[in-house]
């Protein structure tokens, strides 16, 4: 049995893994045999097993070269590095819906393997909903996509990988996607199978905000890889277009976060409990509308191109029905859905949280309709209009400023109600440095009204954050010691609101970046001959000459830039690459990067007799954006570090009495004690 | 190739879903944590599907005034 046929026989073997652990599960739980439940966890395991094998069999393949396999030949050749070798395997439609089964599967292996254990009843229910979606995956890549089909002949070697894709964030940037938006499918599951099996919101809400915290934390540096990506390779000096292909990974983010908000209103207060539920379901459904978005080209008007296999419709099938299953499961448990307590006031903290929610709600709206008007103008009024970037930009950036005010102004108000003297008191420094934020981007070049509240907006919350490890730190404080060094401990203490808080802090910093770089750009565009220079934002540079340099697999055409700014003198080398078999050359960018602004370079177009144009850019501030993602990070993994309520009120019932033994009915009377 | 690849693939994916159908169920908190409402010999005989001592797992003719003769724990 050749590698090929033993892909394709571990996909089908997965497939029947996947349908005995939903229909066995189901079967399992209506007539609650533990044994056949514990046959569902090995067939989720089994699944789990099946697919790792089928992903590395097609890996085994890219790597040994089998042109004769179509994912191979569409998306290899020989010239390709070993790490884009690897990275084809989600190069096109076969591999991506494998890979997308292989993660989920990983995770419905993950709920098996350690959480069945501890919240079985809730699991066990989960996991046939997981399952269902691995059937879903697996029918795709069994017989509508399969990546280990053939192609016709025996080629020597293959198509390649699309040249764009030949970057190492680009290597990182699809798992990471695909892990955070997979990922958002277990709060799903878990919030249909609480509901459905009658679990009190108390017992599962935690462990679906860490689920969700995981996913969101994966996305949000998946986001930011993908602008990273569009920057260094893209040429055009952004980092954030609005594509739908964007919009669609940001859809889903939106409505997490909101969320993970949502989340900490019903653990304080037990409010807004159907919100929270449809917020988790309609996260979920996003990411089916990501999905559909980028592979089936609904949407002509993004330069990302996914298409072409035809999975779309398959994914509008699937949307639907989930859709359908989770309105079904709100309203046959409606009673659950009911809130503990009214919301008193607006301004208390729930308040916020609640205005927090809605405003990121109202993004995502927004985003939404905005993406998919094409396809809703051509609807009603038979013409497909495209809304450009201003939209967007205009409808969604007094939201997102709303959002980093009530963010700064958070830590200030009550859970019970404001008071008006101490809330002012503890907002006067955030203030002031809101203000000062404002003033300084306003001397540097943003000297619009929107500009000076979004910097005014981040440099308030920024400084409301450090204020409270400050304050934090000071609590934690004994004798003579320095209060910095008392931060760690305090974080420590309650890492899961200062990992919190590690997050806001990044998103300020991150639209500090935003703002900057959209604002204060500078660029000079211009035709130059060996010898002549240009002038950019502090930076002289003057061209020298052309240069060919020879790849493997490519050749690229450089231009030697000499360039001076104060004492400092570099060599820029900003080239095009030519490989073979693709029509365009691809931007090979020269970017030197600084702490307050970047110059970025691009060669535009070279002559025959060794003239260019030269675009050159000078972007301030893009490093914050990209410091963001490890502030996000290292947030994320901070709050995930602090033990659940329920894991350690775990541990304390473990320690006072072993197993939560129900009393009265059933007890040992001789012999070892039992527990 | 050989077909010792799939042979292993289907034996392990055979275990793993065949070994909790044929094998006796001893993970009693799983078992416990399970039922639905309190525990009674008659619930713990419908999770298990036979009488085992909640124990150790070991057969059980009947649970009131029951001892194990396995490890000797008397069950009222």
């Amino acid at each position: 049995m050749t590698m090929v046929w033993f892909g394709r026989y571990a996909l089908l073997l997965g497939l029947a893994s996947a349908s005995w652990a939903v229909l066995g599960g189901w079967a399992a739980n209506r007539i609650g045999n533990v044994r056949w439940q514990e046959s569902v966890r090995g067939g989720v395991l089994a699944l789990t097993l099946c697919t790792t094998t089928a992903v590395f069999a097609l890996e085994y393949l890219l790597m040994t070269g089998d042109y004769a396999v179509r994912a191979v030949y569409n998306h290899s050749d020989q010239a390709l590095p070993l790490p884009y070798k690897l990275g084809a395997l989600w190069g096109g439609d076969s591999g991506s819906v494998l890979f997308w089964g292989w993660i989920l599967s990983l995770y419905a292996g993950w709920l098996a393997w350690r959480s069945w254990s501890r919240e079985p009843r809730l699991v066990s229910t989960a996991v046939p909903l997981v399952g269902s979606l691995s059937i879903f995956f697996l029918l795709l890549s069994n017989f509508v996509v399969n990546p280990f089909w053939s192609v016709a002949g025996h080629p020597s070697n293959g198509v390649g990988l699309d040249p764009l894709l030949q970057n190492l964030v680009m290597t990182i940037h699809p798992p990471a996607m695909y892990t955070g938006l997979i990922g958002l499918t277990v709060p799903a599951a878990y919030t249909v199978a609480a509901l459905w099996t009658r679990t009190p919101w108390a017992e599962w809400i935690g462990s679906v905000r860490r689920w969700t915290l995981f996913s969101w934390g994966c996305l949000s540096v998946a986001l930011i890889l993908g602008g990273m990506w569009a920057y260094m390779d893209l040429g055009w000096g952004g980092y954030w277009a609005w594509d739908p292909v964007e919009n669609a990974a940001l859809l889903p983010w939106l409505t997490a976060t909101a969320f993970l908000h949502a989340v900490q209103l019903e653990q304080k207060r037990g409010i807004f409990r159907g919100w929270t539920a449809s917020l988790s379901m309609g996260t979920f459904l996003l990411t089916l509308v990501a999905t559909y978005i980028t592979r089936s080209g609904v949407l002509k008007n993004s330069v990302h191109s996914f298409t072409g296999t035809g999975v779309g419709p398959y994914f509008v099938v699937l949307f639907w029905l989930s859709l359908l299953a989770f309105a079904g499961v709100m309203w046959s448990r409606r009673e659950m859905l009911a809130d503990r307590r009214p919301l008193n006031s607006g301004l208390t903290k729930e308040g916020v949280y609640l205005f927090i929610n809605m405003t990121f709600a109202m993004v995502a709206g927004i985003v939404l309709v905005g993406t998919f008007f094409p396809v809703i103008s051509k609807a009603l009024v038979h013409q497909s209009v495209v809304l450009n970037v201003s939209f967007f930009n205009i409808s969604t950036a007094p939201l997102f400023v709303l959002v980093a005010v009530l963010m700064g102004a958070a830590p200030a108000i009550r859970w019970h109600g404001i008071r008006v003297g101490p809330t002012l008191r503890q907002l006067r420094v955030p203030l002031a440095g809101g203000a000062l934020t404002s003033a300084v981007f306003w001397l540097a070049g943003s000297r619009t009204l929107m500009d000076g509240a979004g910097a005014g907006a981040a440099g308030f919350a920024l400084t409301s954050m450090l204020l409270e490890y400050r304050r934090a730190a000071g609590k934690e404080r004994s004798g003579r010691r320095a209060r910095w060094a008392a931060v760690p401990a305090a974080v420590w203490r309650n890492r899961r609101k200062f990992g919190g808080y590690l997050v806001h802090m990044a998103y300020a910093v991150v639209m500090l970046g935003v703002i900057a770089s959209h604002t204060q750009s500078v660029s000079v565009v211009k035709s130059l001959r060996p010898g002549q220079s240009i002038r950019v934002g502090g930076y002289r540079l003057r061209y020298e000459g052309l240069d060919t340099v020879l790849h493997a697999g490519y050749q690229t055409t450089e231009a030697r830039l000499a360039v001076k700014t104060g004492h400092q003198r570099w060599v820029a080398q900003p080239g095009m690459s030519f490989f073979p078999g693709s029509h365009q050359p691809v931007a090979q960018i020269s970017i030197h990067e600084g702490p307050l602004k970047d110059l970025y370079v691009v060669l535009e177009g070279t002559s025959g007799t060794g003239t260019i144009l030269l675009d050159a850019m000078v972007n301030p501030l893009v490093t914050w954006i990209w410091a963001g993602m490890f502030i996000v990070s290292a947030g994320t993994l901070l709050a995930l570090s602090h033990p659940t309520s329920r894991r350690k009120r775990g541990r304390a019932q473990d320690a006072a009495a072993g197993l939560s033994w129900p009393p009265g009915r059933f007890t040992a009377t001789e012999g070892r004690d039992p527990l | 190739m050989t077909w010792i690849l799939p042979v292993l693939l289907t034996g392990a994916v055979v275990a793993l879903i065949g070994a909790p159908l044929v094998s006796r169920p001893d993970d009693l908190r799983h078992a416990l944590s399970m039922a639905p409402g309190p525990i009674t010999p008659e619930v713990l005989d419908s999770l298990l599907g036979n009488q085992f001592c909640p124990l150790c797992a070991a057969p059980l003719a009947g649970y009131a005034g029951e001892t194990c003769q396995a490890c000797g724990t008397r069950w009222e």
